[in-house]
């Protein structure tokens, strides 16, 4: 089995995985982490406390907003806020994800073998 | 609430300099967060202390998240609370010792500002007149008697309230000693100092008028502090180590 991706070897791309996760559905914090873990295949590991950091960077920037859930979901337990992308949010995700692509093309060049 | 999680969550943010609404949101994001790491590390194991430890290892290393979470405040903020922290009361900190070094630094303040203010019209004018440095002498020693008898009496009922005084009650006397510090000023300000005036002039008026504002201050100061109560349960954890 290959060996778990561990929160600090992302720590720079986190932004951008966030706003991918959010750009697809709202969430909480504790959902981003199990979306992310998902997507990773058990192969992508964090400390879940690390996101928060990030999660407040990227709503003072105005990259997605933040409102505490409403009571009449049914759920008991503490309050949480809920995360969704803004527009500058999505356009951000879309030039993370042009630099993400440029970075594979040229890293995996070099890193590959095929420079 | 789980006291175990509650710890563990107020173990990363207790150091955290930021303003309180912003902590307190942290408190309560986070605690919701190891509180579903719980529920779900529970389900697996049935047994709540080892839930709770895999609840407190995943959220991650205290200092990191700390870290982490100190950088997302501004430095400015951060700069203006320990400001603000400076006229706190301390963790266990006696009343009078408070009231004493409160009292202190607001009189030192005070006369820095007169003396900043004497000294700015010295440049300006290039002349001094003892009549202006006669009220700094002997209003000095009643700043500092008034703040530590204010603060003394306050600091009970304002940083732990106990229901003495209600927020509304604060408001309305705020507003009257506000009055009454205005008024005081404004018949100063309309009968210049002189050596003639009558004692109510020259003694009454401004003490009235520097007691009233000093109180008003105190009081819309607690106010604020009034609104820490929701993170008293929080703050008042013991963080064993």
């Amino acid at each position: 089995m290959e060996s778990p991706i561990q929160g600090n070897q992302v720590r720079g791309h986190l932004d951008t995985m966030i706003l991918s996760i959010l750009d697809r559905e709202e969430s909480h914090g504790f959902d981003i982490v199990k979306r992310l873990e998902q997507a990773g295949e058990g192969s992508l590991k964090l400390k879940e406390g690390t996101i928060y950091p990030v999660l407040y960077r990227i709503e003072d920037a105005g990259l997605v907003k933040a409102k505490w859930e409403k009571n009449d979901s049914g759920r008991k337990g503490p309050r949480r806020k809920i995360y969704s992308l803004t527009s500058k949010g999505r356009k951000k995700l879309e030039a993370g994800r042009t630099e993400w692509t440029q970075f594979v093309n040229i890293v995996g060049a070099i890193v590959g073998g095929a420079a | 609430m789980n006291k175990s999680l509650m710890i563990a969550v107020e173990r990363i943010v207790r150091p955290i300099v930021a303003p309180r609404d912003r902590k307190q949101r942290m408190r309560e994001e986070l605690y919701a967060h190891i509180d579903s790491i719980y529920i779900e590390e529970f389900e697996k194991s049935g047994d709540e202390a080892a839930a709770c430890d895999a609840a407190t290892t995943r959220l991650g290393d205290p200092e990191v998240v700390r870290a982490d979470l100190q950088v997302t405040i501004p430095y400015w903020k951060q700069t203006f609370i320990r400001w603000d922290q400076m006229f706190a009361r301390r963790p266990k900190e006696p009343r009078l010792r408070f009231s004493f070094r409160v009292s202190f630094m607001a009189w030192a303040f005070t006369a820095a500002g007169y003396l900043g203010a004497f000294a700015l019209g010295f440049l300006m004018t290039q002349e001094i007149s003892l009549l202006e440095i006669i009220p700094l002498i002997i209003y000095m020693p009643i700043v500092f008697g008034w703040n530590f008898f204010v603060i003394a009496m306050c600091a009970q009922p304002f940083l732990e309230p106990q229901g003495v005084l209600e927020k509304k009650r604060g408001v309305v006397l705020a507003g009257i000693l506000f009055g009454l510090s205005a008024a005081a000023t404004e018949l100063l300000l309309l009968n210049p100092f002189t050596w003639d005036q009558p004692p109510f002039m020259f003694f009454l008026l401004p003490i009235i008028a520097f007691i009233a504002g000093w109180g008003m201050f105190v009081l819309v100061v607690s106010l604020f502090r009034i609104e820490k109560r929701q993170t008293i349960p929080w703050e008042t954890l013991e963080l064993a180590d």
